[in-house]
């Protein structure tokens, strides 16, 4: 069975599309099959990956025939997303049950894929419902920092709105991301989010200048420095993304 | 890591083992930064040592106490050595045969002694093997 994350964070900023392709090429290299579906306009997903700009998504979602997802590693294909998704998400306000548009297109996936990764805009639109409604669960990236934080808390009530309208989507983890330990700020709201969420709260992820540049080679970061700190986690702490995709792994179990 | 009401951490509720460390290790910084440099330095140390607490009986650490003063060496240094004397040599096929068996949850066995150790008292009451 095809499991579905949206990773979603209504603030931005926070290493949504970082966490999603991170994520996503840590399983497909541990050989799970796995889509990562691009939904912001901005289109990093492709770029981050070192692929040319596209759209595949509109095609996805209406379910064209010649919609196909795009290869980007072994076990890992990609659905890109660029500017002209912002047009389309406007004609999508006008279509009935636009909420399911995505659910229903995944639904036309074949079994062999073991998961999906939706990687959200940050904003509150039909496409970020619509991944909401379709997903199972929800991880949400956060920085540590106040703003951030609130984000977290505005996505967990969006979360309780959809689920009454006959969503299913659960939180997966909530993922404190550019952890830097040297500052106070950062040391009370991880205190807060563990206080708050318990084990929903994965581990860290550190801050690391080898994402940024990383998504500028357009590699990944296992491929581009599979030692690094945003990897591999810190020492006497852990967290790093392969933490991170170790209780990924766990919700398919 | 849910707090209750009145701040201390109700552990009825775990975190993530990673984000224990993390927010362990940060206090610990945190604190750090009120030290001097040297207070800074000690604290290094004084995390870098290897410390083991034991439950011991009170006439034996009292001796160890009179024994360590009257050579002028600290408790630990001396105690260090008379185990460092014999923990080479202990015979395992005595030892074995010298356990009891006890009802701790925790371990099946204690070695027996002629000292009377002070039980830790739970709750008021109950007094067990440990």
């Amino acid at each position: 069975m095809t499991a579905i994350f949206a990773v979603a964070n209504q603030k931005g900023g926070v290493g949504k599309t970082a966490t999603a392709i991170n994520l996503g090429a840590g399983a497909a290299m541990q050989e799970y099959k796995t889509l990562i579906i691009d939904t912001d306009p901005q289109g990093n997903i492709a770029d981050s990956l070192g692929l040319p700009e596209g759209n595949d998504l509109i095609g996805f979602i209406d379910q064209h025939p010649t919609a196909r997802a795009i290869p980007a590693r072994e076990h890992l294909s990609i659905i890109r997303s660029d500017k002209r998704t912002a047009a389309y998400k406007t004609q999508l306000a006008g279509r009935d049950y636009r909420e399911y548009v995505l659910l229903e297109a995944l639904e036309k996936l074949d079994s062999s894929w073991d998961m999906v990764i939706i990687d959200c805009a940050p904003s509150v639109d039909i496409l970020h419902m619509a991944a909401l409604v379709a997903a199972d669960w929800l991880l949400i990236p956060t920085r540590l920092d106040q703003f951030s934080v609130k984000g977290v808390l505005e996505i967990l009530q969006t979360v309780t709105l959809v689920n009454k309208r006959g969503g299913a989507v659960k939180v997966g983890g909530i993922i404190p991301t550019f952890y830097d330990r040297t500052t106070t700020e950062t040391q009370e709201q991880l205190e807060n989010l563990a206080a708050a969420f318990g084990p929903q709260v994965w581990p860290i992820i550190p801050q690391d200048s080898k994402i940024r540049t990383a998504n500028r080679a357009g590699k990944t970061l296992w491929e581009y420095a599979p030692t690094a700190r945003a990897i591999a986690g810190i020492k006497g702490i852990g967290g790093g993304y392969q933490s991170a995709l170790s209780r990924l792994l766990d919700l398919l179990k | 890591m849910k707090k209750q009401e009145n701040g201390l951490i109700d552990f009825s509720s775990s975190v993530d083992p990673e984000i224990e460390s993390a927010i362990l290790q940060g206090r610990t910084r945190a604190a750090g930064r009120h030290l001097s440099p040297a207070q800074r330095r000690k604290a290094e140390k004084d995390r870098a040592r290897n410390r083991l607490n034991l439950d011991m009986p009170e006439d034996l650490s009292t001796d160890l106490e009179a024994l360590a003063a009257q050579l002028g060496v600290s408790v630990s240094s001396l105690a260090v050595y008379l185990l460092d004397q014999v923990i080479d040599t202990v015979d395992l096929a005595a030892l074995e045969a010298a356990r009891e068996h006890t009802r701790s949850m925790r371990f099946e066995y204690i070695m027996p002694h002629t000292r009377k150790l002070n039980q830790p008292v739970r709750n008021g009451s109950s007094k067990r093997h440990r």
